[in-house]
């Protein structure tokens, strides 16, 4: 299981690399500006999912087992509105099914962006939303290897996606206006570049713990440090 | 048949058989009483631990039940089942790795889910190869899971499955094979919980679920704790688990097999459960067989209960002992009692025999003493009142010894009417005899000389005159008087009192021989008898009575015996008459007498007529 989230983590900071650096629009290095800080979690942790037992073989008396540290949890900030229009990539946004897992937990998609869903697992997976703005979707019973696109076209944070058959499953597709956001790192950290200057509203987002917003001013050239601390867990 | 056995013996062996009997009889009554109830407590135990053990078995599969109703009706569940293009190790890897998921909450040690087609979907002790590897994060075995795939599980000829996919939910046990990396015992029994999966909505069936728990030894040795009783998990014979060690089971089976085949055709016969008892390793038990049929092979099995039968009759034995020392003690008690008592009893008994043997060694003043009121005090009272008698007819013999001779004295007693003691009148003879010369002879002599001398003499005489059966009347003096005809009349009393007179002075020439030798004084004695009709009676005051003839005639013998010589025997007339032809006898001169007015004739007797 360890293993398993291990892998997922992997995964995840793969995606999120390539997240980071938008490669559909060089930003040019002068007059923009970048906005970076830690984001600070003072709220209780989410609590781990149960470990599965070791034993396959269901025993009332096994204890069980305590599940040792988990990895930092990966929180999405991102500026609410930038002015200007930010098309949507044209290589789709990949969320796999892994591990009995969403390879990611936060998707941030710019509008428009077509997300390519893919069952990796030997087993059964569905994928459906109870979308509001975008259309929602049953994808249906996937077997290993099978695939799914959907084109989010509409602004919507969150996109909640499940599984119908692992109630453990699920992630949030962020449908955003722009492309500028950012993942933290295992330490907190964020790193937001090539924003035009100007004041923006600003959200550090997680599903679990409630989101703050918060203003930010930056200039050209300069870099504006700004740390959130996330106290709340969401009601 | 005469018995060696002495009366003290017998009663003692008999009263110490009958409490020998008695302590026996209770023993044995309340031996079979306690056993009786010993077993009845024995059996009630059983029963009452068969209900525990059925309540928590119920409770037991009742949870199980409420968790399999929930996990079948999962939405997840049937989703994952109900699938278009059904592809079953797909479905299978599905199931399995959210049953294995849903093992975390649902914990049940048997978890097996079946599709509509009887395949086994998900098997918690054969869970897919890959989804053992997605869950440990590795590369599945390639060559397990074609393993797998060659041999899927199947499970559609099982009747509870069968039931399952028709709609029917079932309980029961079975036993299980583990797969062979699965460490401990390759089967295991369950009692399990069978339901249909149904899609939600339709009712259409898409498989079935079957949850069960272990029937092993945990669960034996928890209802045992409960219980006290030893829990052992049967099956056609064959042990599956129980709350002993695994190491009895072969000892178990051999105990058990049996008695499982009894109890089965006790139920079948009478329709209800009986205990039976059970040798198990030397112990005996007493089981207590509750049927549970394997619903997947439907092979008859059972719940078995039992409880130790020694250790429920060690309170009997316990008992047992203390009643036997009590028998014992109350056997020793009434042997000792026995003797005390046998011994009272003929202690007075052994007494009396040996009074009377003293009795019978001449002893008239043997006496006993007497104890108590009963028989035996009453037998001791008859004896001593006896001995009275006796003693008072011996003295009555002894003191007409003195007067008459033994025979007369014995006729006299043995008389039937009775001897007149009256005073009457009747014909007698009277015998007079006296030492001549006796002032003279006593006069130089010590008393007691003389008294033996007398003594001596008169012995001599009495002796005489007994031997002739006269009665001594009296001795006045040196004196004698004798007299035939009173109290025993004789027909030749006349004969009789010569023959004596006669013999009194033969016997007197012997006893002067005697003294003469001695060098002593000879005596010599007259002797004057005559016959006549006198009074006789007894004579005297209250206190001293004596038997004795009166009379003219009597006076007459008396003044005849003074007129003999020496050595002479006088007769009167009277006598010479009665006498005619029978003595010799010699006139002699009358003679005047004191007393008598006319002379008398008196006769000398010189002999018998030959």
């Amino acid at each position: 299981m360890r293993k398993t989230l291990f892998w997922a983590f992997t995964l995840f900071f793969l995606v999120s690399a390539s997240q980071a650096a938008p490669h559909h629009k060089p930003i040019r290095a002068t007059g923009k500006a970048v906005l970076t800080g830690k984001v600070l979690v003072t709220a209780p942790p989410r609590k781990p999912k149960k470990a599965s037992s070791s034993s396959y073989y269901g025993d009332d008396n096994q204890p069980t087992p305590t599940p040792g540290p988990q990895p930092p949890e990966e929180i999405l900030v991102y500026v609410e509105k930038v002015p200007g229009k930010w098309p949507a990539p044209q290589r789709p946004a990949v969320l796999d099914q892994q591990g009995v897992k969403f390879t990611r937990r936060i998707l941030p998609v710019v509008r428009g962006t077509v997300v390519r869903f893919t069952n990796q697992d030997p087993i059964y997976h569905n994928i459906f939303s109870n979308s509001q703005s975008n259309r929602s979707f049953d994808l249906g019973k996937k077997s290993k290897g099978q695939s799914a696109s959907v084109t989010f076209t509409e602004l919507e944070v969150p996109v909640k996606l499940f599984c119908e058959i692992h109630a453990s499953m699920s992630s949030n597709i962020l449908v955003l206006q722009n492309p500028f956001f950012a993942s933290t790192t295992p330490g907190g950290a964020y790193r937001i570049e090539g924003l035009p200057p100007g004041d923006y509203k600003v959200v550090a987002w997680h599903d679990y713990w409630e989101p703050v917003t918060f203003k930010a001013t930056v200039k050209a050239g300069e870099t504006a440090v700004h740390n959130v601390t996330l106290d709340k867990v969401r009601e | 048949m005469t018995s060696t056995f002495k009366l003290r013996d017998k009663l003692w062996v008999a009263q110490t058989l009958l409490v020998l009997v008695v302590v026996g009889g209770v023993l044995v009554l309340l031996n079979a009483r306690l056993k009786a109830v010993s077993l009845q407590a024995l059996n009630g135990d059983l029963t009452n631990t068969l209900s525990v053990f059925q309540n928590v078995v119920e409770e037991r599969t009742a949870n199980l039940a409420g968790k399999a109703q929930l996990v079948a009706g999962l939405p997840r569940l049937t989703a994952a089942i109900d699938v278009k293009r059904y592809d079953p190790i797909q479905v299978s890897n599905t199931v399995s790795e959210l049953c294995l998921d849903l093992q975390d909450t649902v914990r049940a040690p048997l978890f097996l889910v079946v599709d509509a087609k009887g395949r086994v979907l998900f098997d918690n002790f054969h869970p897919p190869e890959e989804i053992r590897a997605l869950r440990e994060g590795r590369e599945p075995d390639p060559a397990k899971v074609r393993a797998e795939r060659q041999s899927p599980l199947k499970a559609d000829g099982w009747p509870n499955i069968q039931k399952a996919l028709a709609g029917q939910p079932s309980r029961g046990a079975f036993q299980y094979d583990l797969p062979s990396e699965a460490a401990g015992p390759k089967t295991l029994a369950f009692q399990t919980v069978t339901v249909p999966i149904t899609a939600p909505g339709g009712g259409r069936i898409l498989g079935a679920l079957v949850l069960g728990f272990a029937l092993d030894h945990p669960l034996a040795d928890r209802l045992k704790k409960m219980t006290e009783s030893e829990v052992v998990f049967e099956l056609g014979g064959k042990v599956l688990a129980s709350s002993w060690d695994d190491a009895k089971a072969p000892g178990l089976t051999g105990g058990l097999a049996p008695a499982a085949v009894e109890a089965a055709s006790w139920r079948e016969k009478n329709g209800a459960a009986r205990s039976v008892p059970v040798r198990i390793d030397g112990e005996t038990f007493l089981a207590l067989f509750d049927p549970f049929p394997d619903v997947k092979t439907d092979a008859p099995g059972d719940y078995v209960i039992l409880r130790s039968l020694d250790k429920a009759l060690a309170l009997q034995k316990t008992l047992q002992k203390s009643i036997l020392a009590l028998g014992l003690l109350g056997v020793l008690l009434a042997f000792g009692m026995s003797l005390v008592f046998a011994g009272r009893i003929t202690a007075p008994l052994t007494a009396l025999s040996l009074a009377a043997e003293e009795v019978g060694k001449g002893n008239l003043h043997a006496e006993v003493r007497v104890e108590g009121n009963d028989e035996v005090g009453l037998l001791a009272k008859a004896f001593n009142s006896m001995m009275t008698g006796l003693r008072e007819k011996d003295r009555v013999t002894g003191i007409l010894g003195k007067y008459v001779s033994p025979e007369v004295a014995k006729k006299i007693l043995s008389s039937e009417e009775g001897l007149s003691l009256q005073g009457e009148r009747r014909e007698c003879v009277i015998l007079f005899s006296d030492i001549r010369g006796f002032t003279a002879f006593s006069e130089n002599m010590a008393p007691e000389k003389l008294v033996a001398d007398l003594n001596e003499y008169f012995g001599l005489m009495v002796e005489t005159i007994f031997e002739y059966q006269g009665t001594v009347d009296k001795f006045i003096g040196d004196a004698i008087m004798a007299v035939w005809g009173a109290p025993v009349p004789f027909e030749d009393k006349e004969l009789r009192g010569v023959r004596c007179a006669l013999g009194m002075q033969k016997a007197l020439i012997k006893l002067n021989q005697d003294r003469l030798s001695r060098g002593a004084q000879p005596l010599t004695m007259g002797i004057g008898i005559n016959v006549g009709v006198v009074v006789s009676g007894n004579l005297g005051s209250v206190r001293r009575v004596d038997y004795t003839v009166i009379g003219e005639e009597v006076n007459l013998s008396s003044r005849l015996c003074s007129k003999a010589a020496p050595g002479q025997v006088l007769i009167s007339d009277a006598m010479a008459r009665k006498l005619r032809g029978l003595i010799e006898v010699r006139p002699l001169e009358p003679v005047t007498l004191k007393g008598f007015s006319e002379p008398v004739k008196v006769y000398e007797v010189t002999g018998l007529t030959a």
